[in-house]
């Protein structure tokens, strides 16, 4: 019996190939499923994360939730006030109320004088580089608990799709040319295969946490279902009753909030930009309310969205 | 979350219980020796929550110490919010002046507590027949007042009463409780004792009341209409408690 895998016939090689591929990857899946730490971690990280609507809003989506997350808690604790889609800051020590770097930053940046006195677009909170140097801090420590990945865990799966393609592709080869050398040439299938191979590796190990990470998200949010359940009873007239709004916008997002905060939040227009940057925030800095059309204030056609035009401070 | 439901060993339904748990070594490791004992009470000690229910814990300190108290500011402010945890926090040497400032709430207390922590400091407590007494009254007195300002307030808007309605649900139930007990009726529960006492009115839909409140309190809504009837009827039950516990004998009164 041959046991020569590249004696094999066309379609029983591609079997064959199918098979260690889906292999690979499993192992690749296996392996981003550990990275971070073993299974168990989590259960104590998530209590520490709980503690911390900031860094499990990071956690959650990235940097920009970070950006939503603290809006809502400055605007629950009425430090911020939101008109239509711009946001300033309510009272003269709005700024040293705060105890976060974070909402410092925030907080400075809507604190400066605007024409009309309706503060500035809260999109401009996505193109402030103090503000995200403050949240990409909180994306640090994340790493550091081994929740996101690291550059070297990034590195790590680079060199591991990398290395598992090249693997791949030399198993192929010998078989493609075995072929060749029999005068065989209908080979379409094995190259097309081994073409969506890296492709394949890449949609596995590409994500934005660790498996350490979403295990740790997992949990957390597991902490705020009763939080969740009872979202409807917070007091309409405040909208919660102290830090519920920040922690559920952290745990489940914007579309979590009740009513009365959610309709605020939609109003800001918050359009976080993409990672190719088109907008390089040149838009207009104030809400003033003669320079930003009339109405509805600043949003609409004035100057939201991708559009930039006549609404310069 | 269940329902008022009660499970066999007090545990509470998850992820209540693990934040707790959370809760409690986090208040041992920060408080550490100033620590004396901790007890969750009320409907939680029974393990019975709905959404919307608090969890009341007694922190009972030998010192309330500044640096000992911030460090605990943070899982405090986690249980608040998810697990909508309030906390008492008692010094040891001020546990019997508590126990008779605020005699009905330690009566219950005393009824039904869940030891979490360091020495059952509460069972023993027997806050005196006269400050119950005067407590139930005050109490009785300040509910029937507050309902009587939201009916004026937020009867326009059946929803708001309905929150109103809510909200009285847990101070009537626990006057009826203490009332029950200064009387010598053997209840189960506040939620029992206010059965009890409703259905020893004659007044029309007096019995029925206790269920309207629990069925308020489990859906957070009331038949269309029936809200301000319902208001106006627990107004006139509160009253009927206060004149009864006004003609409460000063001994304690013989088993039933």
């Amino acid at each position: 019996m041959n046991l020569n895998p590249f004696d094999l016939r066309g379609p029983e090689f591609l079997i064959f190939y199918g098979t260690v591929v889906a292999g690979a990857v499993f192992a690749t899946w296996w392996r981003r499923k550990n990275e971070g730490g073993p299974e168990g971690n989590e259960v104590s990280i998530a209590m520490e994360l709980a503690e911390d609507p900031y860094q499990l809003a990071f956690l959650r989506g990235g940097r920009f939730e970070v950006l939503h997350v603290a809006l809502v808690s400055l605007l629950e604790r009425g430090l911020l006030v939101g008109t239509g889609d711009c946001v300033r800051t309510e009272g003269r020590d709005a700024v040293k109320s705060a105890r976060r770097p974070l909402d410092k930053a925030i907080l400075t940046k809507y604190s400066e004088p605007t024409l009309g006195g309706r503060g500035k677009k809260a999109q401009l909170v996505y193109t402030d580089a103090i503000v995200l140097g403050e949240a990409d801090l909180i994306g640090e420590q994340l790493e550091q608990l081994g929740l996101l990945p690291s550059a070297a865990i990034k590195e790590s799966r680079r060199n591991g799709v990398i290395t598992t393609t090249l693997l791949l592709w030399f198993l192929a080869g010998i078989k493609i040319a075995v072929a060749l050398s029999r005068g065989h040439s209908n080979m379409e299938f094995l190259i097309l295969f081994a073409v969506f191979t890296p492709i394949l590796l890449l949609l596995t190990m590409r994500r934005f946490r660790t498996g350490l990470g979403d295990r740790t998200l997992k949990q957390t949010q597991s902490l705020f279902t009763y939080l969740r359940e009872r979202r409807n009873t917070f007091d309409p007239a405040t909208g919660g009753t102290g830090s519920e709004l920040a922690f559920l916008a952290a745990a489940f997002g914007l579309a979590a909030l009740p009513p009365a905060m959610g309709t605020t939040m939609e109003s800001l227009a918050l359009k976080p930009p993409k990672p190719v940057n088109s907008m390089s925030g040149g838009c207009g800095s104030s809400c003033a309310g003669a320079s930003c059309g009339s109405g509805g204030g600043c949003g609409g056609g004035g100057c939201g969205g991708g559009g930039c035009g006549g609404c310069g401070s | 979350m269940n329902q008022d439901t009660k499970p066999a060993d007090n545990r509470l339904p998850e992820p209540l219980e693990t934040l707790l748990q959370r809760f409690v070594s986090t208040a041992k490791d920060c408080f550490r020796e100033d620590l004396a004992s901790m007890v969750l009470f009320g409907s939680g000690a029974e393990g019975r929550v709905r959404a919307g229910s608090d969890l009341n814990l007694l922190l009972i300190l030998k010192r309330f110490q500044r640096e000992r108290v911030d460090a605990f500011r943070e899982p405090l402010r986690l249980a608040q919010v998810a697990a909508r945890a309030s906390a008492m926090f008692l010094l040891e040497s001020e546990l019997p002046a508590a126990a008779e400032a605020f005699a009905v709430k330690f009566e219950d207390i005393t009824r039904r507590h869940r030891l979490l922590h360091g020495l059952d400091l509460v069972t023993g407590l027997n806050p005196s027949r006269a400050a119950r007494k005067m407590r139930l009254r005050q109490e009785l007195l300040n509910l029937t007042l507050r309902l009587r300002e939201r009916y004026a307030t937020t009867s326009l808007r059946e929803e708001q009463l309905t929150g109103a309605i809510i909200d009285a649900a847990g101070p009537l139930r626990a006057a009826a409780g203490g009332l029950c007990s200064l009387e010598g009726i053997p209840s189960s529960s506040p939620r029992h004792a206010l059965e009890l006492l409703a259905a020893s009115f004659s007044s029309p839909g007096c019995a029925e009341l206790p269920h309207l409140i629990s069925q308020a309190r489990q859906e957070r809504s009331l038949p269309q209409g029936t809200a301000s009837t319902l208001m106006l009827q627990l107004i006139q039950l509160c009253e009927a408690l206060q004149l009864r516990a006004e003609t409460l004998p000063d001994h304690e009164p013989e088993s039933l």
